[in-house]
């Protein structure tokens, strides 16, 4: 009998030790490391109870209660019988595999390369870029000595120098001078009236794709700049513009020379210009002056190749920039003839060779500038506004001038009071003061009377 | 406007071959009016800078692209080197971002 009973306490001890295993399941469960260790002592434990039922099976019947006991708790456990019963992960018969996370094999080039489509593009654009320039580059070049072929018997007929490098020698033959894939110019001299003659044509990017794709968005076209450097004697001092709104605009804030003389625009079509022309011009005589029947004919006929023209004794380039100090001498002035035509249609050969015209209308212009001469009260009042843009720049060196002498005076009157100040003895601290106290005095009484020293003879 | 070359008579030729002037380049008015290669080239060695240190594929490509740029835009009389230097820098930095990680490149947005 008590053996019995130790047997009996036993089994209870053996549900409590259930429990706790059961407990420690769950506690171990939670980290990860000791799961299959757990596993084994659970087995252990199922194990052992399933002897401890043999035996009592022996003990007779008053156990089978017990054991019915144990059966049902067991039969709670039971993971198939019930459906969600698995949330006690302790509990279930098989824990489900840790889900393993496929780690990610990098993509290499041998075996996928397929999936590198970005880099095919990107080589695709490489390529594209790489003919386009081939392709744009030769068209400038097409067009260039397109232009030199029709343009060069004209000039040699009235330059005796066409086509200079600057090189010591003179040219062989008529070449261009490349300044960058779409921009070349050449260097004519060597003429009566007019030291010499830029042309520069700047060509649209062709070469670069990015340009071409940006011109889609805002299109813009071929331009030929003629640039005269006429002779001192040449022309009579006057300061004309001419040309669309917008560039006109653009200009007069631009350029020095227009903004000093010319002061109002007035409308082109009032001297047979084109209607959208603006005119900017010192004295109004010479509007009509320079732009005789012939070159208003000229211009009329082609309207969609002039841009602008700039004619000016007094050109100094663009107005200095803003930020740096206003210069306060008289910049070096030429004169000059610019003229800026467009180069219309897609730029194709025979569109740049129509502008023959135009350049024939440049050489005239210069000979008709030299026979232009103003009205004797247009010479004076020339003359009156040059002699106030003169002395505008006189004043203007003045005033710079006289500020910089006031801040050297402040200079030195504040280097005196810190002598002052930090003087240490008193009795010369007080004869410094006194002494400036009498100047101030002596100031403040006659201030229009000079010190004169007078040197004895 | 026929063309009234007056080469015909002598008395009104207008050639002074005595009062040629040689061409004097200008040369600062070169630097102003198309800044697009400096620009391009600077972009450029930014991109590669970017490329390499914070291994962005498609900042190495566009530095490739963006030396292209200066390079068609650059002047002749510019020397080489600057072109030269560029794009080696650019095409560096691609081969080095494929070098450290062959993945294909992913988009910025990605």
């Amino acid at each position: 009998g008590a053996a019995h009973k130790a047997e009996m306490e036993d089994n209870e001890f053996a549900e409590f030790e259930d429990l706790d295993e059961d407990e420690d399941d769950d506690f171990i469960a939670v980290e990860t490391e000791e799961e299959e260790d757990d596993d084994r002592e659970f087995d252990d434990v199922m194990a052992e109870d399933g002897e401890d039922v043999i035996d009592r099976d022996e003990f007779g019947d008053e156990d089978e209660d017990m054991l019915d006991d144990e059966d049902d708790f067991d039969h709670f456990q039971d993971t198939e019988e019930f459906e969600n019963f698995e949330e006690r992960p302790a509990k279930g018969k098989g824990k489900e595999a840790p889900d393993l996370e496929i780690t990610k094999v990098p993509l290499h080039l041998r075996n996928s390369w397929d999936s590198y489509y970005l880099e095919l593009l990107m080589l695709a654009g490489v390529a594209a870029y790489l003919l386009n320039y081939m392709n744009g580059k030769s068209k400038n070049q097409r067009l260039a000595t397109a232009w030199l072929n029709c343009h060069k018997e004209l000039l040699e007929a009235n330059f005796a120098l066409v086509g200079d490098d600057g090189s010591k020698e003179m040219p062989t033959s008529v070449n261009l001078l490349k300044q960058s894939e779409n921009r070349y110019c050449l260097w004519c001299s060597g003429r009566v009236f007019c030291e010499g003659m830029l042309v520069e044509l700047k060509f649209l990017k062709r070469q670069d794709l990015l340009s071409v794709i940006s011109r889609t968005m805002h299109p813009a076209g071929d331009e030929i700049k003629v640039t005269v450097t006429l002779d001192a004697d040449s022309m009579d001092s006057f300061v004309l513009f001419f040309g669309a709104k917008k560039i006109t605009n653009r200009m007069l804030k631009d350029m020095q020379d227009l903004s000093q003389y010319c002061g109002d625009k007035r409308g082109g079509d009032k001297f047979g210009l084109p209607a959208s022309t603006v005119v900017l011009a010192e004295l109004g005589e010479v509007v009509n002056g320079v732009l005789d029947t012939k070159v208003l004919n000229c211009l009329n006929s082609h309207p969609e190749m002039f841009d602008y023209m700039h004619i000016s004794d007094q050109f100094s380039g663009p107005k200095p920039a803003a930020e740096d100090e206003q210069p306060t001498t008289m910049p070096p002035t030429e004169k000059v003839l610019i003229c800026n035509f467009k180069v219309p249609g897609n730029g194709s050969k025979s569109n740049i060779e129509d502008m023959l015209p135009m350049m024939k209308m440049v050489i005239y212009l210069v000979d008709k500038i030299k026979r232009f001469r103003l009205s004797k009260e247009g010479k004076v009042k020339a003359e009156k506004i040059r002699a106030k843009v003169a002395e505008s720049y006189v004043k203007l060196a003045h005033a710079q001038r006289q500020e910089l002498a006031q801040q050297r005076r402040e200079d030195k009157r504040r280097v005196e009071k810190d002598r002052l100040l930090n003087e240490e003895d008193p009795d010369k601290a007080r004869r410094l003061e006194d002494k400036q106290y009498k100047k101030d005095m002596r100031k403040r009484m006659n201030p229009n009377m000079k010190q004169i020293k007078v040197r004895g003879t | 406007m026929s063309s009234n070359t007056t080469t015909t008579n002598s008395s009104t030729d207008v050639k002074r071959p005595n009062k040629i002037k040689k061409y004097t380049p200008p040369d600062e008015n070169s630097a102003s009016d198309d800044p697009t290669a400096d620009y391009m080239n600077l972009l450029g060695m930014v991109f590669s800078m970017f490329g390499l240190m914070m291994k962005m594929k498609w900042c190495a490509w566009m530095a490739v692209f963006c030396s292209f740029i200066s390079f068609s835009n650059s002047r002749v009389n510019e020397d080489g080197k600057q072109m030269f230097s560029s794009f080696m820098l650019s095409i560096s930095a691609v081969v080095m971002s494929y070098l450290q990680n062959p993945a294909p490149m992913t988009l910025p947005w990605q």
